[in-house]
């Protein structure tokens, strides 16, 4: 015995997905035009090199006022930081790109990434100004990187700076509490 | 993107109604097991159709068929007990209990994002389809409903529409329980605000008390100065005057507008704080829904006799703790029912009753919750723990108590044949683990003969936790207070050491080990203690540890912040708070610490008669030039002081509420507090009065030192006479020699 259906329609998560299809191709030209081309980039330096991530994922960029760091939890994680009331997770890139961490100053910033939320902060010595970049622009990224630095990298700008990609960031598992087991 | 999360949101609420719908399932077919031909039977039956039918229509909206198709049939079947077509027989009662059981594990699945297909709800289904079918075929006593499909009357059983108008016209809300853990945390944010407004108002207070201080200055200044200024002078000096008692009149006033703010705020914020409490309330019979049914069903297969007892079943309990007392009571009263009771043939040999007793309660006691699970059944056999702590090569405690701790054990089960129905051992340690997650303890008391009684004592509620703060390393650490046993100051001659470990007397008992907090947590500086006294947190669980400290700092109500699903779980760190510094603070997990203690070798950390290092003095620095910040801190520092920056006075002196110091230096110019203001409110503090202060500045001029001197500074350097040993040796003779 089955239970009766209304199998004449389409059912309403269907026609849901039908509609959105129709309004994206509907809104294509329009949205796609003006920026398609260029791609929008936030610089900033570390330990001396540049890097840089797509503006649009970057949720906020604030001073790193004071963060507090977890004994047991993984190198990369600098600490925990309090932003609007909410614990955020601070990492140093450094350790995952080759360079030496050099410790905070005063003048450190963070660099807010995340999906839906503030999921995650990286430390930045200085950040700079946003700038437009053709994709065309963006080199692969130099073969004397470590493999493990290059699995964030988009690419490479002419002027060396290195471009990040914040979904790679975000999913990186080292970039997360626990240290990896095979350390310990 | 909207889309998902509709159907996100509709599912989870979907899961809450499954969760429900079992729990009203298995509630009434117990009921109707005990008393099939009962007066409430027929209303058990139209009850059990409800639940099924409102669970098809809300497993249809959700699209997830094998759950919709599975509520079908067990309508079909309880349509012809409810009509009377057929008797409830065991037969029905078994595949009814098994679907509830599917739909359970259906639940279950959904929440941890998996597959519904290969479950249970596979194999019910045509069961439940084959026996819906037998049922039609049996020959009624009287017409049968129709058992076809008749939508109208079935899609809104009268009794469900008088109900739903019921709930509509009381005003119930259904609300997703997330909203409500954040309502409560805001809740706790403004109880934190509340703590700063207090202090506002004592600074401003202590603003009044210098205005007055100065104003009486002026006073006598004028009497001094009488006959000497010309009328001129006089003026300029009476406008002066007027102001300044304008400004003070303004003071006042402030202070009483601050004082009266406060109080409504803190009013209002508490008597919220209680309104949202109580509306995450929930009965403690909530937690105990599903135990009945897993009592009758151990008691059955191992065919003994057990009484479920609830107590304290209407204490209101959090829903956050509740929730996570389900599984450590299951876990709990499955373990009484299988290894506690006796067979019947064996307690009437003892002398006892036929029909066991499991007694589960909860009772409040002060901020914390008692829950206990108590058998009357054969007790621990401790000779048993030991032979099997030998066997596995454990130390062999000498106390009882510490042997039924090693019950608690990952894998140590006493049960001496595993028995089918607990599976794989006792299942004691997972109770451990959900007590530690709810920051609480657990505790085993048994009798031989006599029975077993587990307690777990937790916390009133999960968000906002009683907690000391205390210092090890320079940091600020919470530990939740119901964890610690009790506080200890003793001298570090009285530390002695036993089997290359260090230990300190506990009264009567035996000797507790002690190990510096810093070195447990692998923290730089954790070595030797701070003075000849050495403070230490001792903690009972999972067994007796002292943990010597830098200070204690408070005992408080703290708000609990999880560390995010990036962080989960790490090392010793259950979680984190904001100290109303604004800085983290993280919350430790004792059980862990308590773990690695033990694990690590010992060593003479704390004992008196090691070279005992002077204590570092601490100093708190404010300046806003980070140039200058950095120059003197790394002078001082390298002196061998301890130093905390400050950018500005406000955060120097609120470093100094929180942490205390020894010395303070501080720039005279500063944004939102300067260093006079600064320096007034350490000489107007009662805490703080007698704290050295050095103001550095910039401006060297005699006004300014003498604004520096009035305002109560001990030392006044100028930056351009700036040097080293000329900050250190001022800091050295206020501190009376030495770093």
């Amino acid at each position: 015995m089955t239970v009766p259906t209304r199998s004449d329609r389409p059912d309403p998560e269907q026609a849901g997905r039908i509609l959105e299809e129709r309004a994206r191709i509907l809104a294509r030209p329009a949205a796609e035009k003006s920026h398609a081309d260029q791609l929008e980039l936030l610089v900033f330096t570390l330990s001396g090199e540049s890097y840089a991530l797509e503006a649009r994922s970057v949720r906020e960029v604030t001073a790193l006022a004071d963060f507090t760091p977890v004994p047991g939890a993984s190198r990369h994680l600098l600490g925990i930081t309090n932003l609007r009331g909410e614990i955020l997770p601070v990492f140093d890139l450094r350790g995952l790109t080759g360079l030496e961490p050099t410790g905070v100053t005063d003048l450190s910033r963070l660099v807010v990434l995340g999906e839906d939320r503030d999921e995650l902060g990286l430390l930045a010595d200085h950040v700079g100004e946003v700038r437009a970049v053709a994709p065309g622009e963006i080199f692969d990224p130099p073969e004397t990187l470590s493999a493990a630095g290059r699995g964030l990298l988009r690419g490479v700008t002419r002027d060396a700076v290195m471009v990040l990609d914040a979904g790679a960031v975000l999913r990186d598992p080292r970039l997360s509490g626990a240290e990896n087991r095979s350390v310990k | 993107m909207d889309k998902d999360k509709l159907a996100r949101r509709l599912l989870a609420t979907f899961q809450e109604e499954l969760g429900e719908h079992v729990g009203a399932l298995n509630e009434n077919l117990l009921a109707l097991e005990k008393d099939p031909a009962g007066p409430e039977s027929p209303a058990r039956v139209k009850s059990l159709f409800r639940a099924a039918h409102s669970l098809k229509g809300a497993a249809r909206s959700v699209s997830i068929r094998p759950i919709e198709e599975m509520c079908h049939h067990m309508e079909e079947v309880l349509r012809a007990v409810q009509g009377g077509v057929v008797t409830v027989e065991k037969e029905i009662f078994a595949i009814l209990f098994a679907a509830a059981d599917a739909l359970d594990d259906a639940r279950k699945r959904l929440a941890g994002g998996q597959d519904l297909a290969a479950g249970p709800l596979d194999e019910l289904s045509p069961r439940l389809a084959a026996l819906a079918a037998r049922q039609a075929k049996t020959p009624a006593p009287q017409p049968p409903v129709p058992s076809g499909r008749s939508s109208i009357l079935l899609s809104a059983p009268p009794g469900e529409a008088v109900e739903t108008g019921a709930a509509v016209a009381e005003g119930i809300v259904r609300v997703a329980a997330p909203k409500l853990d954040l309502l409560l945390a805001r809740s706790g944010e403004l109880l934190v605000a509340q703590g700063r407004l207090e202090r506002a108002e004592a600074r401003v207070a202590a603003i009044g008390d210098t205005l007055a201080q100065v104003g009486r200055e002026l006073k006598h200044r004028r009497q001094d100065q009488r006959l000497e200024s010309g009328s001129a002078g006089r003026s300029a000096r009476a406008e002066l005057e007027a102001k300044f008692g304008e400004a003070r009149a303004a003071v006042d006033r402030l202070g009483i507008t601050l004082r009266d703010d406060r109080r409504a705020i803190v009013r209002a914020a508490s008597l919220m704080d209680e309104a949202v409490r109580r509306m995450r309330l929930l009965p403690f019979a909530e937690a105990c829904q599903a135990l009945e049914r897993a009592v009758r069903d151990l008691a059955k297969a191992k065919e003994t006799e057990v009484e479920l007892v609830v107590e304290g079943a209407s204490i209101e309990i959090d829903r956050s703790i509740l929730e996570g007392l389900r599984d450590p009571l299951r876990a709990l009263v499955r373990n009484a029912v299988d290894h506690g009771i006796e067979t019947p043939a064996r307690r009437r040999a003892a002398g006892k009753p036929e029909q066991g007793r499991v007694v589960v309660a909860a009772a409040m006691r002060g901020s914390s919750i008692e829950v206990s699970v108590a058998d009357d059944g054969s007790g621990v056999d401790l000779a048993a723990v030991r032979a099997r702590a030998r066997q596995r090569g454990l130390p062999l405690p000498h106390e009882d108590r510490d042997c039924f701790a090693l019950l608690f054990e990952p894998g140590f089960s006493t049960a001496e044949q595993v028995t089918e129905i607990s599976g794989r051992g006792v299942g004691l340690d997972i109770v451990k683990t959900s007590a530690e997650a709810l920051h609480g303890r657990v505790e085993l008391i048994s009798e031989p003969g006599r029975g077993t009684r587990v307690i777990l004592t937790l916390p009133a509620t999960l968000t906002t936790i009683r907690a000391l703060l205390l210092a090890a390393a320079g940091e600020t650490f919470a530990v939740p207070a119901a964890s610690v046993l009790r506080l200890l100051r003793i001298d570090s001659t009285g530390i002695r050491s036993a089997g290359g470990r260090e230990v300190v007397p506990d009264g009567e008992g035996p000797p507790i080990p002690i190990v510096p907090l810093a070195s447990v947590l692998g923290l730089r500086g954790g070595t030797g203690p701070a003075t000849r006294k050495v403070t230490a947190v001792v903690v009972g669980a999972p067994a007796r540890v002292a943990f010597a400290v830098d200070e204690l700092i408070a005992e408080r109500e703290i708000l609990v912040k999880a560390l995010g699903p990036r962080i989960g779980q790490v090392g010793h760190v259950a979680g984190a708070t904001i100290l109303e510094t604004g800085r983290v603070a993280l919350i430790l997990n004792v059980a862990e610490l308590v773990r690695t203690a033990m694990e690590r070798p010992g060593e003479a950390a704390l004992a008196a008669g090691q070279a005992v290092p002077q204590a570092r003095k601490r100093i708190i620095l404010a300046d806003d030039s980070v140039t200058t910040r950095n120059l003197e801190r790394s002078i001082l520092e390298s002196a061998g002081y301890e130093v905390l920056i400050a950018v500005d006075g406000e955060q120097a002196w609120r470093l100094l509420l929180d942490r205390g110091a020894d010395l303070l230096v501080s720039d005279v110019d500063m944004p939102r507090m300067g260093g006079i203001s600064l320096c007034k409110a350490v000489r107007a503090s009662k805490r703080f009065r007698d704290l050295p202060v050095v103001l550095v500045t910039g401006l060297e001029s005699e006004e300014d030192r003498a604004r520096g001197g009035e305002a109560g500074a001990d030392a006044y350097i100028v930056k351009s006479s700036f040097d080293q040993r000329d900050l250190l040796s001022t800091i050295s003779s206020l501190l009376g020699g030495g770093a």
